[in-house]
């Protein structure tokens, strides 16, 4: 079988193993990136989680230790209800809002597109910057909120100051924050709804509120479960409008669970500790989407198909 | 024929670079990393265009290193090529006193073209500490700037309020607290005093105001063994005792934060640094300084801050590095230097300057910022610090607000900072030995 000239080339590789290399080296970039930011620090946090590491010392396998010393810390509790309080404000708020919301911009109005553009606003500005305006508006003495309030023959209210009133004022400004991409995903979802069910409904003499009950409302469900398992591992760990407006204060009543951890992990340096609380988190928050799944088989509508 | 023009192109670039380093050299150029910005920049450049003037044949390449200031002097250190000079935040300047890698300013002092002991003695007395290492009562290096924290008042709510606002005769405790008292409306939500009790990120602020009353009181924030906390004593307690009467008993302050409050005229009487002086002058009223009142001890305390610079053993020009380093020192220079740069001096001489004292007469308020330095502290070496000043600040501020009591807040608050102390110790064992030699080289 040899020939001087075309003498038959042996693949190093079979095609097939070739095809599956070339595949991979495709992949390699995100799996590497995936490895090295995504999976590497999920598996090394759980180590973490069982080590006592002051960030500029050595680390020590202390096993339980840390989940021990969370769960005895009375501020953890405290952070964690006032997270669960957050969310149990935020997030059924949400929500309404965001379908309220959509369901008049999915009205064909003059100008719909600048309404929806407007909403979205919000979404897409830095949340650093406008929680720093919003903190103006909220401030006690001089800000535009009280100011209308007096004009009104209202007194002043300590928006952030205030202990009993501070997480309201957080959830307003989430609220508005956060409203544009929900309202947006909800659009997607009202579009998604069949017109002639609109109609058979109208002929069956269905007023605007028995559409919204019998129509709109089950096939929108799906939407509204997305939104509120997100919404819920969102409000978790709320941080960042909390860390800007109040600091965790006034008297912690705003302190909320990633605050903690932030503080464990970024100022007292207990890496393992703050990564303790990391995993309570996740564990937490994976009991709470597991209940929501088990309760919205009751209520979400699926389309056979 | 690409690959040859890159070559080409590398090889002339580190000829280029190499001869310009030896012709550099000829011309004896001291290098100087710092991480000056704006105004003090340019009290640098004015400063090295000064000193080359007097010393024809020396030039200063000052270079700017930012934020990795530590990192690249660490590296140039290692490499045993640093900078002739540096300036350092703060004591930064420890770690290579420890490691042997800067000469002891002390080595140049002594001699005869040193500083004389008048001259030592002109620094103010708080300076010699940040210039100190381990205690040991030596110049290791010299300080450039100062920074003092005192009380800014509104001198139209004090004349508002009947008092003579250049001399309101706040000399101790109670006679800020009872002027704080009748300079509050709060019916209108005008106040005295902003008592800062924050927690978190703005600790620091916190501890400006809280630190000076500890002390003035006779208490400190920690035990002299650094085992424990000692904001518990009844002296440190007396501090908290005192901004709780001002607030409930005086109501002359308040502690919710309120942003621009002085600006607005809201607030009568607050505390910052020399650095704010330019914004104070854009205030719509006229403003004043004032020192700390005195405490219980009988003393008063300030905040304060110095910055030094350091000669590296490895310098390529150390005389030469002296001779600029006595050049800034130096009273006129010095002064041009402050009043360009916005730092306070480090010298008291520097008062009596003409130009700096007509600086001063234009410039009303920092008078009792430079005075302040006359009171300035060393911060206390705190192990754990931010856990420990968040559990103290956390109890401060449920006391202030009638949640619990004065004795059961700072007791628990002080529990739970002994067990972050505790812990720190065990999870830092050689900072531990470290600390603890220097302890005892501190009582010998």
């Amino acid at each position: 079988m040899e020939d001087s000239s075309g003498r038959r080339k042996r693949r190093f590789w079979s095609t097939k193993t070739e095809e599956i290399v070339t595949g991979y080296l495709c992949l390699l970039p995100t799996l590497l990136y995936a490895a090295v930011f995504l999976v590497f620090p999920v598996f090394f946090s759980l180590v973490l989680s069982f080590q006592r590491w002051p960030m500029f010392g050595p680390k020590k396998f202390v096993g339980w230790q840390n989940y021990q010393r969370i769960l005895q810390d009375e501020v953890f509790w405290l952070s964690l209800r006032n997270a669960l309080h957050y969310a149990v404000l935020y997030v059924p708020l949400s929500i309404i809002l965001a379908l309220a919301v959509a369901m008049l911009l999915n009205q064909p109005i003059r100008g719909v597109n600048l309404y929806r553009t407007g909403y979205f606003v919000p979404v897409v500005t830095s949340s650093v910057a406008v929680a720093v305006v919003w903190s103006f508006l909220f401030n006690t003495d001089y800000g535009l909120l009280n100011d209308f309030l007096t004009r009104l023959g209202g007194s002043r209210v300590g928006w952030l100051t205030n202990p009993d009133i501070a997480m309201y004022s957080v959830v307003i400004f989430s609220l508005w924050k956060g409203l544009g991409g929900n309202v947006v995903l909800y659009l997607a979802a009202l579009q998604g709804v069949p017109g002639h069910l609109y109609e058979a409904a109208k002929i069956d003499g269905a007023g605007p509120w028995a559409q919204f009950r019998y129509i709109t409302w089950p096939l929108v469900t799906p939407t509204t479960f997305f939104m509120f398992i997100m919404g819920i591992i969102g409000a978790i760990q709320v941080f960042e409008q909390i860390y800007i407006m109040t600091g965790g204060g006034p008297m912690r009543a705003t302190y909320v669970v990633f605050m903690y951890m932030y503080d464990y992990a970024f100022r007292y340096n207990e890496m393992g500790y703050a990564s303790a609380v990391g995993y309570l988190m996740a564990v937490i928050i994976f009991a709470l989407t597991l209940i929501n799944m088990r309760v919205s088989s009751k209520y979400v509508y699926y389309e056979q198909g | 024929m690409r690959r040859a023009l890159q070559i080409s192109m590398v090889v002339t670039v580190c000829l280029v670079l190499a001869f310009s380093t030896v012709s550099l050299a000829a011309s004896k150029t001291l290098t100087m990393y710092h991480a000056f910005t704006s105004n003090t920049l340019e009290a640098l450049k004015n400063l090295i265009a000064d000193f080359e003037q007097e010393n024809p044949g020396i030039k200063v390449k000052p270079q700017y290193v930012g934020d990795a200031l530590m990192q690249k002097l660490q590296a140039a250190v290692a490499a045993g090529d640093p900078p002739d000079l540096a300036w350092t935040h703060g004591g930064e300047y420890g770690e290579f006193a420890k490691a042997g890698a800067i000469y002891k300013m002390e080595d140049f002092i002594r001699r005869p073209d040193g500083l004389s002991n008048e001259e030592l003695d002109d620094f103010f007395p708080v300076m010699k500490t940040y210039c100190e290492y381990n205690y040991d009562d030596q110049w290791w290096v010299l300080p450039v700037n100062a920074t003092t924290i005192t009380f800014v008042y509104n001198a139209d709510m004090f004349a508002a309020a009947g008092m003579d606002p250049d001399n309101p005769g706040i000399e101790t405790w109670e006679d800020f607290a009872i002027a704080a008292g009748k300079l509050s409306d709060p019916q209108k939500g005008i106040w005295g005093f902003h008592i800062p009790v924050f927690s978190g990120g703005m600790a620091g602020y916190f501890d400006w105001i809280f630190r000076p009353f500890i002390w003035a009181a006779g208490g400190k924030y920690i035990s002299d063994d650094l085992q424990s906390v000692a904001f518990d004593s009844p002296e440190a307690k007396e501090a908290v005792k005192f901004f709780y009467d001002l607030m409930h008993e005086y109501k002359g302050g308040t502690i919710t934060p309120a942003d621009q409050a002085f600006a607005m005229g809201k607030v009568a009487i607050t505390l910052d640094g020399p650095w704010s002086i330019p914004q104070f002058e854009k205030l719509r009223f006229p403003w004043r300084t004032m020192l700390y009142p005195v405490g219980p001890s009988g003393k008063r305390y300030h905040p304060s801050a110095g910055e030094p610079v350091t000669i590296f053993k490895d310098a390529k020009y150390p005389e030469e590095a002296w001779l600029f380093v006595k050049f800034w020192m130096r009273t006129d220079n010095m002064a041009k230097w402050a009043i360009t740069s916005g730092y306070l001096p480090t010298r008291r001489s520097v008062l009596e300057d003409p130009i700096y004292a007509a600086h001063v007469e234009k410039t009303p308020g920092l008078e009792y910022f430079v005075k302040g330095l006359d009171y300035g502290t060393v911060s206390e070496y705190v192990p754990s610090w931010n856990k420990v000043i968040d559990t103290y600040a956390a109890a401060v501020e449920l006391i202030m607000n009638n949640k619990v009591t004065l004795d059961k807040g700072i007791d628990d608050a002080a529990a739970k900072a002994n067990e972050a102390i505790k812990r720190y110790w065990e999870d830092y064992p050689e900072e531990y030995e470290q600390v603890m030699s220097r302890l005892e080289a501190r009582q010998e």
